[in-house]
């Protein structure tokens, strides 16, 4: 109940200054431009309007912060709709339905439907967050370096899920994105690998600049070489937003979605990209017709929006009650909230309330004012699609360049991108999905070094990871996905492969 | 085509440099070669918050990032010399050649000053069974390699520190490397590991709400913030050279020296800013400020000191 | 080329890279504290590579293949070839005179090359774009964009 009366107080603070609305507006807005720029992430936004915020009281400062953060989790998923780039890795799993939604013309539908996903979503994160912090913090802390692999495998059979028409080339994929991933100083033995003496490779693969070359990059080149024939899809005028009925029918999945993004976000180390990608994969799992997804179901954008706006808040958690960030994002604003002389910890809990519950009162009208400026943009944004695709596809080319380079200012992550697209590109060409590749960027360090730091823990045992009881449980959640998620996988190519050949036989009998 | 070629004119009116005036005129770029939101940044970026009132313009933090920090401090060495690129280079400097990693030292760049020095903590949950720095070394003893001791990374400071502490007194540890301050915490607060060594200040707030017990700092002086935490020496176990981890500014090579000087008065004074000395006590961070020439003797010490360190586990590039 | 020999010739090529990728590995065994080194995964994955590429090749061989090889348009294949090498001259460029300009002129070449008509549409387009992005990066975001080696010499003396 104390923390209802202190959450009321909070919101009591927030409008006792006239400004804070205007802040929390302006941080959605620049958050979701920033957002959907390919290259600007939340957290680039965040740190870089830091500064910014000296010159404000701290609660109207953190509000701004706050804004961005809800603002470019949103905000990718809007680019990663219209034109299939993930403004934020965040929104990687969105593009796989979304922009086959847009490419029926329905992107202001999408976006819609994402904006309500997120919403609700980040609603159900920002509530976790005010009544459970402490208790979750605590769960968060039973995580170790097991536990990480075996969530880390569980991840990777999501691979089943996203690899479309052939399991082996999604494999494929997959091990190389995690070879690359093998590439730059290794932190667990201080041993360079695969850096044949270069500076640049010694750091790796950087995430985003491959993350820009897989999709953005792939798909201008796709773009520039199918312009002449096929002709440019224009979204529809008129009501473009989803029916009532429809969100209706999408409610579970952005509950469910909105809860497992909450949770996954609040184990540190795990941020809203991973908490996507559970929750699309586990929608499409269970579906009624599994068989949409990938071509534009609803729930394929509902599930992974819902999600990584739960994890915002989520990844609050950690961040506040114990001084360790969930994610990048919250490291940076653990770093603003420190330099204010804010430092958290559970220590900000006793003595600082008075920023605490603006915090969480702060996230909570974030998601509100998300809604309004989202559905307001929705009919704006769809239209962009319908800019003349010589001049847009120029644009977007130019926006990949730029925001490779912004990530790091390096002239090698824009070289780095472009190779990867060229390589993307032609994996398109050869039905390789690209998908897994990614998620192989995301989870590969962490299965890595985790399993190696569990074998030390152990010193050399492989037992470990069964006889931990949250490791084994997620071991076993992964077997029993990759055995149902394969079923599912059967049962769709039995179906598409009827489909395929009434379809021949139609076009047989109509040539005949 | 005309038309073409009077926005070609526009554009380079435009963007026609400001007629020279004294430096700095425009915005300082301050280059962190660590992620946003981490120690060295949330530092770099309190530096430079009143960064106008000191030297006349902004100075923006721009993270460079990866290969343990490599990527940044080459960056910074490869800057363009005009005084407007400043980088922030930490411990690592130290370490790569005698890793094998890359090339650069600090002999790669017109040194400006040394910012803080911040020494190892042996820290422990407040639930676990050691309460003196004593019992841990002598179950260690007595157990080799039984105790897991987390750490924020093979070849940092916080390694080799907790590294030659085991060397010296016989004690084997079971070094667990993360990666970075934050998840090391995690890994001691959920008790994956036994002990972790970390910056002394990386645990205050765990420190200040009881939650973990600092067994030892490695250094030769009690810590100011820390006044209950016994030195290794008064622990029992004394160690002659402890490994530092260390921050400082620098400029890449071939500044003129008029604008060397205005940087580094610029910086000092920022470094002396009351705002800036109350947020490091407030963190628990020990300022300790030596000029250029001292910071060179600074880190050609430190390099003798870290070689056989580094040769004990066996980190050394020969 | 049909999809059968675009397969056997990925899955021969996948198999001499996991073989290279497994080898070069092998010099950092022992590097680390336990059996479990910096080679170990790049090892496990090199296996793993090479028997998914051995059954990808005898899959090809077989014929059971279910995909087929999307159809490459000749012309907009050059063109996509063009913008790249399009995009490659424009970083050059970043360096020597700027991103400003640089970004300008290349917003305008490109949309020239990829057809689209009116002069002044691509001169506006183009001017109205990279103040944009110039804007939003360099002056609201304070991100450092090159200023170019002209600018910075003109600057500096």
């Amino acid at each position: 109940m104390d923390s209802l009366i202190n959450l009321l107080d909070a919101f009591q603070i927030i409008f006792s200054n006239p400004y804070s609305l205007m802040y929390i507006l302006i941080g959605v807005a620049a958050g979701i431009i920033v957002g959907c720029l390919p290259g600007l992430t939340a957290t680039m936004g965040v740190a870089l309007l830091v500064p910014f915020t000296f010159s404000l009281p701290p609660v109207q400062g953190l509000l701004l912060l706050l804004g961005i953060f809800t603002g470019g989790i949103y905000g990718g998923s809007i680019s990663g709709i219209l034109i299939r780039t993930p403004g934020t890795p965040a929104a990687a799993a969105t593009l796989l339905d979304g922009y086959p939604l847009s490419q029926r013309g329905e992107a202001g539908k999408a976006i819609g439907i994402a904006t309500i996903a997120s919403f609700i979503g980040g609603s159900i994160g920002a509530l976790i967050m005010s009544f459970l912090a402490p208790e979750i913090a605590q769960f968060g802390l039973r995580f170790g370096p097991p536990e990480f692999f075996a969530l880390a495998i569980f991840g990777l059979t999501m691979i089943i899920s996203i690899s479309g028409v052939s399991l082996l080339k999604g494999a494929i994929a997959a091990l190389f994105g995690l070879l690359l991933t093998t590439i730059g100083l290794d932190p667990l033995s201080g041993v360079a690998r695969f850096s044949f003496g270069s500076d640049d490779l010694l750091g790796g693969i950087t995430f985003i600049p491959a993350l820009i070359g897989l999709f953005g990059f792939a798909q201008v080149f796709h773009n520039i070489e199918k312009m002449q024939i096929v002709p440019q899809v224009k979204s529809k005028v008129g009501k473009i937003l989803p029916s009532l009925k429809e969100i209706r029918s999408l409610l579970p999945t952005m509950f469910k979605s909105g809860g497992m993004g909450a949770m996954t976000g609040s184990v540190p180390g795990l941020g809203a990209d991973v908490a996507a990608f559970i929750a699309y994969a586990e929608a499409k799992r269970t579906a009624k017709k599994p068989e949409e997804f990938g071509k534009g179901a609803l729930e394929g954008v509902a599930a992974p929006e819902a999600a990584n706006n739960g994890a915002t808040g989520g990844a609050m958690i950690p961040m506040l009650t114990l001084g360790i960030p969930g994610d990048a994002v919250t490291a940076v604003l653990l770093g603003a909230l420190t330099i204010h002389g804010f430092q958290p910890g559970p220590l900000l809990f006793v003595n600082h309330l008075d920023i605490v519950y603006p915090i969480f009162a702060g996230m909570i009208l974030c998601q509100l004012v998300l809604l309004i400026v989202g559905l307001a943009g929705a009919r704006l944004f769809a239209r962009l699609i319908n800019i003349d695709t010589r001049i847009l596809t120029a644009v977007i080319f130019l926006l990949c360049i730029v925001g490779s380079y912004s990530i790091r200012f390096s002239f090698f992550d824009v070289g780095l991108g472009l190779t990867i697209g060229v390589l993307a590109y032609f994996m398109g060409k050869a039905q390789f999905p690209v998908s897994p590749i990614l998620l192989a960027l995301i989870l590969g360090p962490m299965a890595e070094q985790n399993m190696r730091r569990s074998l030390m823990l152990s010193r050399d045992d492989p037992t470990i990871f069964f006889t931990r009881p949250i490791s084994a449980i997620f071991l076993f959640l992964a077997v029993f996905m990759a055995i149902t998620s394969y079923i599912r996988f059967k049962q769709l190519r039995k179906i598409e492969q009827r489909v395929a050949d009434d379809a021949a036989v139609e076009n047989e009998s109509n040539n005949g | 085509m005309k038309k073409f070629v009077c926005l070609l004119a526009v554009l380079f009116i435009f963007a026609a440099p400001a007629s020279a005036q004294d430096f700095p005129n425009k915005d300082i770029t301050l280059i962190v070669p660590w992620s946003a939101g981490g120690g060295t940044d949330t530092i770099a970026r309190a530096l430079v918050k009143n960064a106008e009132e000191h030297i006349g313009v902004n100075v923006n933090v721009v993270n460079q990032t990866g290969g343990g920090g490599v990527v940044g401090m080459t960056a910074a060495k490869l800057a363009r010399a005009d005084g407007y690129s400043v980088g922030m280079i930490t411990f690592g400097l130290s370490t790569y050649k005698l890793m094998g990693l890359s090339d650069i030292s600090y002999r790669d760049y017109e040194l400006i000053q040394l910012l803080n020095q911040s020494s190892a903590a042996i820290s422990v949950r407040s639930k676990s069974e050691w309460t003196t720095l004593g019992e841990l070394i002598e179950f260690a003893q007595a157990n080799p390699g039984e105790v897991s001791l987390g750490h924020t990374g093979a070849g940092g400071a916080w390694h080799l520190s907790a590294a030659s502490l085991g060397v010296l007194h016989d004690a084997e540890f079971n070094f667990i490397p993360f990666d970075g301050g934050a998840p090391t915490r995690a890994a001691m607060l959920g008790g994956h590991v036994d002990a972790v060594a970390t910056g002394i200040d990386e645990v205050k707030q765990l420190y200040d709400a009881g939650e973990v017990r600092i067994l030892a700092v490695n250094a030769l002086e009690r810590h100011p913030a820390f006044p209950d935490v016994p030195t290794l020496e008064e622990a029992g176990y004394k160690i002659d050279a402890p490994v530092l981890d260390w921050r400082g500014l620098a400029l890449p090579q071939g500044v003129p020296e008029d604008r060397v000087a205005i940087i580094e008065e610029g910086f000092k004074k920022m470094f002396e800013d009351p705002e800036f000395v109350a947020f490091t006590e407030e963190v628990g961070l020990a300022l300790v400020y030596e000029d250029a020439e001292g910071y060179e003797s600074f880190l050609a010490n430190m390099e003798e000191v870290l070689a056989p360190t580094l040769d004990a586990v066996g980190l050394l590039k020969e | 080329m049909n999809n059968k020999s675009v397969d056997i010739g990925v899955g021969v090529f996948l198999c001499i890279f996991s073989v290279a990728v497994y080898l070069y590995a092998g010099q950092y065994s022992g590097r680390g504290v336990n059996s479990y080194g910096p080679d170990f995964f790049p090892k496990a994955l090199s296996v793993m590579m090479f028997i998914s590429a051995t059954i990808l090749i005898i899959r090809g061989l077989a014929g059971i293949s279910l995909t087929t090889l999307e159809s490459t348009d000749r012309q907009g294949f050059i063109r996509a070839g063009g913008t790249l090498a399009l995009g490659v001259i424009y970083i050059g460029l970043m360096k020597l005179i700027g991103f400003y300009i640089a970004t300008a002129l290349f917003l305008y070449v490109l949309m020239a090359f990829l057809g689209q008509k009116g002069q002044l549409t691509r001169i506006l387009v183009s001017g109205i774009v990279a103040s944009l992005i110039f804007g939003i990066f360099h002056l609201f975001l304070k991100i450092p964009l090159p200023e170019g080696f002209i600018y910075n010499s003109l600057k500096s003396f």
